[in-house]
């Protein structure tokens, strides 16, 4: 029987650290919008991980920490509004002075930020993950055990909420 | 739908092409689903940091193998923990300062101790002895309370004061050894001047190379010496015309013996030879055939002394 790397190994866990760790603590966030619990309970994920290294199984342990953080954040949280932002890589259009203009890419962006804040969470979760941690729809319907489907179904009905809720799309010029 | 469902979002993906979508989306539609998607390519978290350091967690882990914990979910705990222990502290601090503060120092039997008090006085113990003072006043009042016998080498001037049973012994001078036993004590004098207190407190003056022995009834008796240290520092216990019951006690501590003396032993002989501190047998036949007392070695370490025939 070929011996499969093993989870308490400091190496190996090392590398799932480095492979998991943003992504469980950003799934969290967008989960339940609370940074600062977010990153708490990804570490504490972590921590059962380590704990039970023995038991879980190299390949799993993603399913493990995913499925682990969800549970801790459960017990813990009540659900509260939640409330993401983000952050802008760059600066889309920099040779754009018009204050007009870039009022409105404010405002788009907060409407945009205030939609995503409030598309069901299961939407929300899946189309964040996909479209900012760039999570490949079979990992997500992996992670959060739901089929590729499933993932898909949300995915669209998440755009085409987002679509509808974003008023000032319509005073943009497409 | 179902197939529309899968058809958007497999777009999204780049499965499919925009004309894929004519028949679901209208083209402002289109423009609009890559306006927000054009948007949020250009989005990322708030913090995009690691959530924990992980070199500090793996050590962290390791140190505590069998610990599972977060502080955060202890914290609760943690300073319930805290505040107990500061006033535990607290408690003591002040036990410590109204009932005062005992140091101890034993030599058990066959053994020797070597330490320094707080005022660089050195102090050899000798075994089964026992030598305590109270550390917090020691600065007002230099005691120490002396069960047994030990060597001081005084390095600074001034009072100092061994407190024995039977006796007192206070230091002028700066090298002397006492010695307690069956109700007696001895002092010699290596250097300096000692004053010494017996029973009846009555006290005597103790200069270099002498040596007094308090005997039980009060009386005292004083005999001058040549040597310049305890024998016993070097592992050997030499004797100078001294009573042979001082030497059956040296003996009893260095060997953890009960000695015994049948009917017809005298133990005021006078001794003068020595004995090692490391072999039990030739220490014995060493002391005790010079008086024709063949000793019998009985449990429990005890050894009967009878008169040889």
């Amino acid at each position: 029987m070929s011996q499969d790397p093993s989870v308490c190994e400091e190496k190996n866990f090392r590398k799932i650290y480095s492979e998991q760790g943003v992504s469980l603590r950003n799934f969290l966030y967008y989960k339940f919008g609370n940074f600062e619990k977010a990153k708490d309970h990804a570490q504490e994920a972590f921590i059962r991980l380590w704990n039970n290294c023995k038991q879980v199984e190299f390949a799993k342990a993603r399913s493990f920490l995913f499925v682990t953080a969800k549970r801790l954040f459960l017990d813990d949280i009540a659900h509260e509004k939640v409330s993401l932002k983000f952050k802008e890589k760059q600066n889309l259009n920099p040779t754009s002075e018009d204050p007009g203009f870039i009022m409105q890419e404010k405002e788009f962006k907060k409407e945009l930020e205030e939609a995503i804040s409030n598309l069901p969470e299961k939407q929300r979760v899946v189309f964040l993950m996909n479209r900012i941690d760039r999570i490949p729809y079979k990992e997500i319907a992996e992670i959060n055990d739901i089929s590729v489907k499933t993932v898909e179904k949300h995915m669209s009905a998440a755009l085409k909420n987002l679509k509808n809720s974003v008023s000032i799309l319509n005073k943009i010029k497409i | 739908m179902n197939e529309s469902d899968n058809k958007l979002a497999k777009w999204m993906s780049g499965e499919l092409q925009d004309k894929d979508l004519q028949e679901l989306a209208t083209q402002r539609e289109i423009a609009e689903y890559k306006k927000i998607l054009g948007q949020l390519e250009n989005w990322e978290p708030i913090d995009k940091s690691q959530p924990f350091d992980i070199d500090q967690f793996i050590n962290e882990r390791q140190k505590n193998k069998s610990k599972r914990f977060t502080f955060k979910a202890y914290s609760r705990e943690i300073f319930a923990v805290a505040a107990v222990l500061t006033l535990l502290l607290t408690f003591i601090f002040i036990f410590k300062n109204f009932v005062g503060s005992e140091t101890q120092y034993i030599a058990g039997i066959g053994e020797s101790k070597e330490f320094v008090l707080p005022d660089q006085t050195k102090v050899h113990l000798a075994a089964n002895s026992k030598l305590s003072f109270d550390s917090d006043g020691w600065k007002q009042n230099k005691t120490v309370n002396l069960e047994g016998r030990a060597y001081f080498e005084v390095k600074v001037k001034g009072k100092f004061a061994v407190m024995l049973e039977k006796g007192k012994v206070e230091v002028l001078g700066t090298r002397f050894e006492v010695h307690e036993f069956n109700n007696m004590m001895s002092v010699n004098c290596y250097e300096g001047v000692v004053k010494a207190y017996g029973v009846n407190n009555e006290s005597e003056l103790i200069n270099a190379n002498e040596s007094v022995l308090f005997e039980a009834s009060g009386a005292r008796k004083k005999t001058k010496f040549t040597t310049k240290e305890p024998s016993w520092l070097k592992g050997v216990q030499q004797f100078n015309n001294v009573p042979l019951i001082q030497v059956i006690d040296a003996l009893e501590n260095q060997f953890g013996l009960k000695i015994e003396l049948s009917a017809g032993i005298d133990n005021s002989q006078l001794f003068t030879g020595y004995f090692p501190n490391d072999n039990k047998n030739l220490a014995l036949k060493l002391v005790f055939e010079p008086f024709n007392i063949e000793f019998e070695e009985k449990e429990g370490n005890t050894i009967l002394l009878k008169k040889k025939k």
